[in-house]
């Protein structure tokens, strides 16, 4: 099993990211060649979207994370109302392809927009919509990570402080501050990663605003320069790899800083802090809700921005580019990347973990678990293009049908659903297989009969995670997708394109409303098998 | 080969369909026996109607379309020659249509009817490699309000929109990514000569706020106002203002550059009947009247008739073009362009 | 029943078991014993096929089944966290090695029977979370025994237990082993534990049996410093035989001891349990002076910590409670030579 794991692991990204790496070196005679790579850096626009694209992501850093950080805070450290609310819509823009801020800020402040008096004089357009963009995109991320650093205090320390007569603005920086810096530092990889790698807004909003993601993109499907692409993919590979690494060791940091000893936190309670946070969290939410209300608005009326009689032209997508089919496609998508990617991840995290033989193999297979995470994208979809377009590779029989979508949708988000899997099954008694070896039960028995019903809530939040990004992703099936298989994400780039800024709007809420419904069927259903599962409530004994 | 590839991927695909929506797959598995896969390049909004007119005429054939850019699709037929995963191409720009056959992926074939096209839209070669069904033409967009709004006159010629007053308020498409903006250029080029032509555009450029990604996004870009002026082509201009968008579709007296929507039959097609039929059809009396809704120009010449908006001296003002001479010079003229401008470009914020 | 010869496990490097030979009677309730690391949860879990053995032989009525699988073997096994499988029922729990070919109403009879046999009738519906600690145990036991294996193997039962329950517990444990009768071998660290259960103790260290017999043999006559330090407490002091019967512990003097099996001159360890040593009584000029340095009140006895002899060298002596010297003043220990016992020094 572990051997067959590390095959398919060899073969869906070891390899094509080792053929994108050769056939970026290698030049026209066969041999190895650097002039692509001197090519690139020789020209002045790419030299300056190598550039720009660091600058976007340590702007990007910089302004998404203090927002993060007020918005985790509120919600893990306050007494604020409506925790649940705002924490529910600091995730939305997860559901929604990462063109769809980037649109909604086209309506708000572009040439035409409804706040551009506001800038008096000026436009979105160009590196700062981008960079406004991807804090949207960034956000939850960053809140997500930053509430689990922050949900991990150590209630004895601010007793202690407190008894050692600590100004509350002290206690933040000796105690909360560094307790949520492995967060932070992870936090600022995940925001930089997701900022550079992202092609959605760039393209919507960028103007003449160049990164290397649209480089790669433009050099591809633009000019047919595969060549090239692969170069601007490695480029942008090594630093997304960089930061993917420098946030796992944080992630590790961060875990052992809470010791099994520590004890809860429960906010005191402060009107002046709250309110503050309050204010700062609903103002936050208010815009995120905004931007897609914006959309929603757009897509419904006739002629933006001349005739705002409701109309649902835009939603007569069979005019436009992908259709209505696309929406279909991409839901099936979706399904079969939720369905195989959890059962593949959670099996492989079984065989790693639970497992006794080959422990070489296993070992092996973690690491390599971990690396997708490291791959942007569109490198991935780039080298799955040139892997599996040579008619001498023997699994070209996969290039342009509907399995190579899903086999390198899943391996993109491998990474987040195997470690979700590994942390389940960590919950599992090691004595499981044992026990049920001496009752003449094999681990497949315990995988069917006991792991896999234990672990269903995990492996549906698993799933849910697949199907919502399967359904937004626009980076790694770009290349991929066959002609006749049109995506619902892809299809509002390509509107877009167009011009047919209503018809994208539409398809991009599309979606949004498509994963917001199964995520909450999803959740719900994690939720019902939770409670079948968990003990009834019983007087705590000791 | 290429048939077990396609039916291995109907395969595949067929499974998570079943669990889905089990009743469309069995719908599916019971398709009609004659298929024809066609590679096209038409705008989304025009392909219903086609599809509709072509299953009136043929209704045991299944018509599968495959819209793509025209630059996608020409990468994709050409990455693809070895074993083709279509039957014919339809309403692809003839520039590239002509480089799809230097590089032999086009089967010859004269349609039925073939001789009542005009000189201008056929293949010189005989038999043809490709056929002509309508051209299609440079024009320009000015949203109305918008320009009233920032006192910018309405421009009537190419070397209006130079002026310095512009500066800012025009986009236009890319030509590496757009057929659109490959025929403009090429009409300038031709028209003009190329240092004449090049000193155009480096004029042009100071006053251009964005180079798109499609021929269509300049045009609907100025119906939003999101930018006054967009250079476009004949049919977006009409079809958008026909929509009731506030803009004035210009035509320039001349150098309007332009180029063919043309079909042909892909060599080593799995359906070659099929296409053989869905080329006959193309050129039919019938397509020719609903090219002519969309078109000033169409193959037959009988058939053209004035298009909303747009002048009807339009075959006056054309570039003199050779589409050879483009389909040879296209990467010259996109290195070029890209030298020129998009290094440029990217210094503009 | 069971026999296990020359029984050597090695991960890698590492030596877990080296050379470990037991016999486990048939009935029989068998403690392994030792500090951890010693290699007794290993030898279990060879004994059960959950582990191959590196090289000897594991007999079973004199058959080899060395190289059967857990299954195999007639084997059942109570882990130390019971594994019982939370998302099934206490009955699913129960049936999971019954086979699957017999039919579901017999099955449901010996769940039942089982249920009735450790005392849980009625519990077979509830799943493992809404059950005690001692409850979950005995469905454990219940699971290991449905598939009436020959012998029942206990990895650490009680030691997840709280110390109370823990007693209750293991009386409990061993009046099912005597009414079952199954061959039972049980791994424990906690030697009062193995002291208090046990038919049949094996004390194990560094991978090998240091000593086995029955409890009583094992506190009477242990054979190492090591199994009388480890099984009950004693006092170990340095010491070398001077003459034939006669030792000199340092710091204490000459004293009389079986010295037989040792060299005149040799270096040895003296050893006396604390309840052997007897306080002399008042005005008594025998045995060795001492005065108390702390004492401990255990309840029915009190450990004293002294300094005795001329090296003031440190002993614990257990004193019945009500015999417990008032006073901390000097007194005198008499060491009574049938109950010294000479250790070779490792």
């Amino acid at each position: 099993m572990a051997l067959l794991y590390c095959a398919c692991a060899v073969i869906a990204l070891i390899a094509p990211l080792g053929v994108l790496a050769w056939r970026s070196v290698s030049g026209p005679d066969g041999g190895i060649t650097l002039a692509y790579y001197g090519r690139y850096l020789s020209s002045p626009s790419l030299r300056r979207s190598l550039i720009d694209t660091g600058v976007l992501g340590g702007l990007a850093i910089v302004s998404t994370l203090p927002l993060a950080f007020l918005f985790a805070y509120g919600l893990e450290r306050s007494n604020i109302r409506l925790k649940g609310a705002l924490a529910a819509i600091g995730t939305l823009p997860l559901l929604a392809p990462s063109l769809l801020p980037a649109m909604a800020l086209v309506y708000l402040f572009g040439r035409q927009g409804l706040l551009t008096p506001w800038l008096h004089g000026h436009v979105i357009y160009g590196a700062g919509g981008v960079l406004l963009a991807e804090v949207v995109g960034a956000f939850p991320h960053a809140v997500i990570l930053l509430r689990t650093a922050l949900s991990a205090a150590d209630g004895r320390l601010y007793e202690q402080a407190q008894m050692l007569g600590a100004s509350p603005w002290r206690i933040f920086w000796t105690v909360t501050f560094p307790a949520a810096r492995y967060g932070l530092v992870s936090a600022a990889m995940v925001v930089f990663t997701l900022a550079i790698t992202d092609i959605g807004a760039p393209v919507v909003i960028g103007g003449d605003f160049n990164v290397l993601a649209l480089d790669v993109y433009k050099q591809v499907l633009g000019q047919q320069n595969f060549e090239m692409g692969a170069v601007v993919a490695m480029l942008l590979l090594a630093p997304s790899a960089l930061f993917m690494g420098l946030e796992r060791m944080a992630m590790r940091r961060q875990s052992a800083m809470i010791s099994a000893r520590s004890t809860g936190f429960v906010a005191s309670p402060s009107r002046l802090r709250d309110g503050g946070l309050w204010l700062g969290c609903g103002a936050i939410a208010l815009a995120i809700v905004g931007l897609l209300a914006v959309c929603q608005m757009v897509a419904l009326v006739k002629m933006w921005p001349y005739d705002l009689s409701p109309s649902a032209t835009s939603y007569d997508l069979g005019r436009y580019d992908g259709g209505w089919i696309s929406i279909l496609n991409s839901v099936e998508l979706a399904l079969a990347v939720a369905v195989v990617g959890a059962a593949v991840a959670f099996a492989g995290a079984y065989v790693t973990q639970r497992t006794r033989g080959t422990p070489a193999l296993r070992h092996a297979f973690s690491l390599m678990a971990l690396l997708p995470a490291a791959a942007p994208g569109l490198a991935l979809g780039l080298a799955y293009a040139l892997f599996f377009d040579d008619p001498a590779n023997p699994f070209h029989f996969l290039y342009g049908g509907f399995a190579i979508l899903v086999i390198a949708t899943v391996t993109h988000f491998y990474t987040v659903a195997h470690l979700t899997s590994m942390s389940a099954l960590k919950a599992l008694d090691p004595e499981m297989e044992p026990a049920a070896a001496m009752l003449g039960r094999g681990p497949a028995t315990v995988f069917w009969r006991i792991a896999t019903p234990i672990c269903a809530p995990a492996l549906v939040e698993i799933a849910l995670y697949l199907f919502v990004n399967a359904m937004t992703t626009v980076s790694v099936v770009v290349f991929l997708y066959p002609a006749d298989f049109k995506l619902a994400s892809v299809a509002v780039l390509n509107m877009d394109d167009a011009g047919d800024m209503g018809p994208a709007a539409a398809m991009g809420m599309l979606i949004f409303y498509v994963n917001l419904a199964v995520r909450i069927a999803g959740q719900w259903g994690a939720g019902v098998l939770r409670r079948r599962l968990a003990p009834i409530p019983q007087a705590s004994r000791g | 080969m290429g048939r077990s590839i396609i039916a291995a991927k109907q395969a595949a695909r067929a499974a998570p369909r079943l669990l889905l929506l089990s009743a469309l797959a069995l719908v599916g598995a019971c398709a009609p026996q004659k298929r024809v896969v066609v590679y096209t390049a038409a705008e989304a909004d025009q392909l219903p109607m086609y599809a509709a007119a072509f299953k009136k005429a043929h209704p045991d054939i299944e018509l599968v379309w495959v819209r793509e850019s025209t630059g996608v699709l020409t990468a994709k037929l050409l990455a693809e020659k070895k074993a083709p995963r279509v039957d014919a191409v339809f309403a692809t720009a003839a520039t590239s249509i002509s480089e799809l056959d230097e590089q032999g992926v086009l089967a010859p074939y004269t349609p039925l009817g073939g001789d009542r096209l005009d000189q201008r839209f056929r293949d010189p070669e005989q038999p043809p490699y490709w056929n002509g069904e309508a051209l299609f033409s440079s024009a320009i967009c000015v949203n109305t309000i918008e320009a009233a709004k920032r006192g910018l006159p309405i421009p009537r010629t190419w070397e209006d929109l130079t002026k310095p007053i512009y500066k800012g308020a025009i986009s236009m498409p890319d030509p590496a990514s757009s057929g659109t903006g490959l025929l403009t250029v090429n009409g300038w080029l031709q028209a003009w000569g190329e240092t004449k032509g090049w000193d155009y555009m480096d004029r042009l450029d100071k006053n251009i706020v964005s180079y798109d990604p499609s021929g269509s996004k300049p045009c609907k870009d100025a119906a939003r106002g999101e930018v006054p002026i967009g250079i476009s082509f004949d049919f977006r201009a009409s079809r958008t203002k026909g929509e009731g968008a506030p803009i004035e579709v210009v035509v320039p007296p001349n150098a309007v550059g332009w180029d063919l929507e043309a079909s042909a039959v892909v060599a080593g097609a799995a359906h070659p009947k099929a296409a053989q039929i869905f080329t006959d059809w193309a050129m039919s009396d019938d397509a020719m009247k609903l090219y002519a809704d969309s078109f000033s120009m169409v193959g037959v010449t009988r058939f053209n008739k004035p298009a909303p908006y747009l002048p009807t001296d339009l075959a006056n003002r054309l570039a003199p073009m050779d589409l050879a001479w483009t389909a040879r010079n296209r990467v010259r003229i996109l290195a070029e362009w890209s030298k020129r401008y998009e290094g440029k470009a990217a210094h503009k914020e | 029943m069971l026999s296990v010869q020359g029984l050597s496990k090695r991960f890698g490097a590492a030596v877990a078991l080296d050379g470990v030979d037991l016999e486990i009677e048939r009935g029989a309730f068998t403690c392994l014993i030792g500090p951890s690391g010693c290699g007794k949860t290993t030898c279990l879990r060879v004994l059960a096929g959950l582990e191959p053995a590196t090289s000897g032989v594991v007999l079973s009525e004199g058959r080899d089944i060395t190289g059967l699988s857990a299954a195999a073997r007639g084997v059942g096994m109570v882990f130390q966290s019971y594994a019982l499988f939370p998302n099934m029922t206490v009955s699913q729990n129960i049936a999971f090695g019954l086979s699957r070919k017999t039919s579901p109403l017999v099955r449901q009879r010996r769940v039942d029977e089982l249920l009735q046999m450790v005392g849980l009738p009625g519990f077979g519906a509830r799943r493992p979370v809404q059950l005690s600690g001692g409850q979950q145990q005995r469905v454990a036991i219940a699971r290991a025994l449905a598939p009436e294996p020959r012998v029942l193997l206990l990895d650490e039962p009680l030691s997840a237990l709280d110390p109370q329950v823990r007693e209750r517990l293991r009386g409990e444990l061993k009046d099912l082993q005597r009414r079952l009768g199954v061959t039972t071998v049980m791994v424990t660290h906690d030697q009062a534990e193995a002291l208090a259960i046990a038919d049949h103790i094996a004390v194990m260290r560094a991978g090998r049996v240091e000593q086995s017999g029955a409890p009583q043999d094992i506190y009477d006559a242990p054979t190492s410093a090591f199994v009388a330090g480890f099984v009950g407490a004693m006092n170990l002091l340095p010491a070398r035989v001077s003459a034939a019967g006669v030792v000199e512990a340092a710091g204490l003097g000459s004293m009389a001891a079986a010295t037989a099996g040792f060299a005149i001159g040799e270096a040895v360890q003296l050893g006396i349990r604390p309840e052997a040593i007897v306080l002399a009584p008042p005005g008594m000029a025998d045995g060795v002076g001492a005065r108390i340095h702390r004492r401990e009140f255990l309840g029915a006895v009190v450990r004293l910590d002294v300094l005795a002899g001329v090296g003031a060298v440190p002993l614990l002596v257990d004193v019945p409670a009500h015999c417990a010297p008032l006073s901390d003043d000097a007194l005198r220990l008499v060491l009574p030579p049938q109950r010294l016992r000479l250790f070779a020094v490792d």
